[in-house]
């Protein structure tokens, strides 16, 4: 492969003005002389392999994405993200937005070697209104699972994966983002939720953002707000249409509960029974007539204890000190469907042990930790 | 894979996997300086180990840490860089395999040849080995063959392992049976037929 000065210049300039991390900063961080990485970034010298590797691994990125032309363009996707939503993003968001799109590479990469195939859900509309849209596919979504119309599923994650979507949990700080979409030139479909929140409304944001990946692939990327930020956009058609989908897959109107007179106790049951907030449910219990804007008011007055509360991807069946981990993991973006297939992934011989770190975002010590709560091990030889 | 305790590199580039196993050690690591056999590491490897960020350090890895900062403050585990030149071409036949530390060794170890790799990493010794031509060492080969040569004693195999399993969640202890038990066998066939075979030098390496 031929070096090309000007496309590794640019990019290295470009990858740190995306996750807006100023040149001394980065320096710091890399052990890079501030003075070298200017002239780095302006062209005037090439990186040495190590260099390359050290920023590429900095900026969560695989370094072919700096040196190799022949690679989709890698940073389209976040400058439009930014382009648009850019004040909403601190540069730990940033960080933590691109180390998910990393995430999300290596995932796609591993499900392709291991041969591992989703079932695309090539949803066609009828109509022109937008809100029915959302009824239409969630109910051709369950369909397509094979769900009957009564049926409760707690892990829709591993729904939405098996219909080829990427879906990572993070923590960000700007806890107004319920979750964003972002569709990638490798990955393809990436969906970020914010683990700033509780564990029913991340799985009601996944389905909204799983919407989004259905019907607004074409915008490259979205940002959603909770109803209760500022940002949040009433009138949007789009984010309308996303929140009925979600409702829908999750509370099929035919699941709703028809019930006279409500009270908290009511109301905590039946979010708990659908594994949804109480404000979704009012919602949908609203949007299909069944109780007016009062009963609304009571039911989200209320909320499912969270010690009740139980998470797809952190089951019961651990103990104490695996759920501590296994959730830590989880802030980190690492699901529990990732981890495994990371290191199904090196016990193939797919990758090495070095690459498994990286993929888990992980050092050697904490590599061998997360091998170990997962059983699984590294493999050496003689 | 066959293995000869009796040789080992002189010089070897070492990835971030192989000097953690290497510092565990306290008598190991000291045992190869004895033997004068010479360690380097690149930049991306000097960054996994000491720099690089990490949310949280235990005691176990600030000691090892520590011991690397020594060991460099004398000299030892100097630095050697690797070209994007080397990087572009001997990445081009393992795309997403590796890991930085692993790529930047192989690639040093291209550019000078007569140096081996170290790595304790089964695909990226493959790699290099089968698909580039490199040597390749390992802490395990290190350990059979400074037994070998008597730079370590038998009494010293509990207590190597004991260091080792110390800080290694993942210890290779099976593979440090194996190389003793290679080299005791190796060294009681030698001394049965009179000569036990010199250290390499590089001239006969």
């Amino acid at each position: 492969m031929k070096i090309d000065l000007v496309l590794i210049s640019s990019r290295l300039a470009e990858a740190r003005r995306l996750q807006a991390v100023e040149l001394a900063e980065a320096a710091t961080q890399t052990g890079i002389d501030a003075g070298r990485l200017a002239s780095l970034e302006a062209g005037q010298l090439a990186p040495s392999g190590d260099e390359l590797l050290i920023l590429a691994n900095y900026y969560a990125r695989d370094f072919r994405d700096f040196v190799d032309p022949s690679r989709p363009e890698p940073f389209k996707q976040t400058d439009i993200l930014y382009r648009r939503f850019g004040q909403a993003f601190t540069p730990i968001d940033r960080r933590a937005i691109q180390e998910f799109l990393f995430l999300c590479e290596i995932e796609a990469t591993l499900e392709k070697e291991l041969g591992r195939s989703s079932t695309p859900f090539p949803f066609t509309p009828t109509g022109t209104h937008l809100k029915s849209h959302g009824d239409q596919a969630a109910q051709a979504l369950r369909r397509q699972m094979g769900y009957s119309s009564k049926q409760i599923r707690l892990d829709i994650y591993a729904d939405f994966r098996s219909i080829g979507l990427h879906v990572f949990r993070r923590r960000l700080a700007n806890s107004e983002i319920s979750g964003l979409y972002i569709e990638h030139p490798i990955a393809g479909h990436c969906i970020l939720v914010n683990y700033e929140e509780d564990i029913y409304r991340q799985r009601f944001s996944a389905s909204h953002e799983a919407a989004h990946a259905i019907f607004d692939s074409s915008d490259a990327a979205s940002v959603s707000y909770q109803r209760n930020s500022s940002k949040y956009d009433r009138q949007d058609l789009k984010e309308i249409r996303a929140n009925r989908f979600a409702s829908c897959y999750l509370m099929p109107p035919e699941l709703l509960p028809k019930i006279q007179h409500w009270d908290t106790a009511l109301a905590q049951h039946w979010a708990q029974t659908l594994k949804v907030s109480t404000e979704a449910l009012s919602y949908a219990l609203v949007d299909a007539q069944l109780i007016d804007q009062g009963t609304a008011k009571l039911i989200r007055s209320v909320r499912v204890p969270m010690a009740e509360k139980i998470d797809p991807e952190a089951p019961e069946y651990l103990n104490a000190t695996q759920l501590n981990r296994r959730l830590q993991l989880l802030e980190r973006g690492l699901s529990d469907y990732y981890v495994g297939m990371c290191f199904e992934a090196h016990k193939q011989g797919l990758i090495s042990a070095g690459r498994l770190g990286e993929a888990l975002l992980a050092d050697h010590k904490e590599t061998r930790e997360i091998s170990i709560l997962y059983g699984r091990s590294i493999v050496n030889e003689l | 894979m066959s293995f000869d305790p009796a040789r080992f590199a002189v010089a070897s580039v070492v990835d971030t996997c192989s000097v953690w196993n290497m510092l565990s050690s306290l008598r190991l690591n000291q045992a190869a300086i004895q033997a004068k056999l010479h360690f380097c590491i690149t930049p991306v490897v000097l960054y996994e180990c000491l720099y690089k960020p990490r949310p949280n350090i235990t005691p176990e890895q600030k000691e090892l840490m520590d011991r690397l900062v020594s060991n460099r403050a004398k000299g030892r585990f100097p630095v050697q860089e690797c070209s994007l030149d080397d990087l572009l071409t001997i990445s081009e036949g393992a795309p997403g395999k590796l890991g930085s530390g692993e790529l930047s060794c192989i690639a040093a170890a291209y550019r000078i040849r007569n140096i081996a790799v170290m790595t304790d990493e089964k695909l990226a010794r493959r790699y290099a080995q089968n698909n580039l031509g490199l040597s390749v060492e390992t802490t395990p080969r290190l350990y059979g063959y400074l037994h070998y040569h008597q730079h370590l004693g038998g009494a010293d195999h509990d207590e190597v392992i004991k260091e080792h399993e110390r800080f290694e969640k993942r210890p290779l202890t099976q593979f440090f049976n194996q190389t003793f038990d290679d080299a005791m066998r190796c060294r009681l066939m030698v001394n049965m037929s009179g000569s036990v075979a010199k250290p390499p030098t590089p001239e006969n390496h």
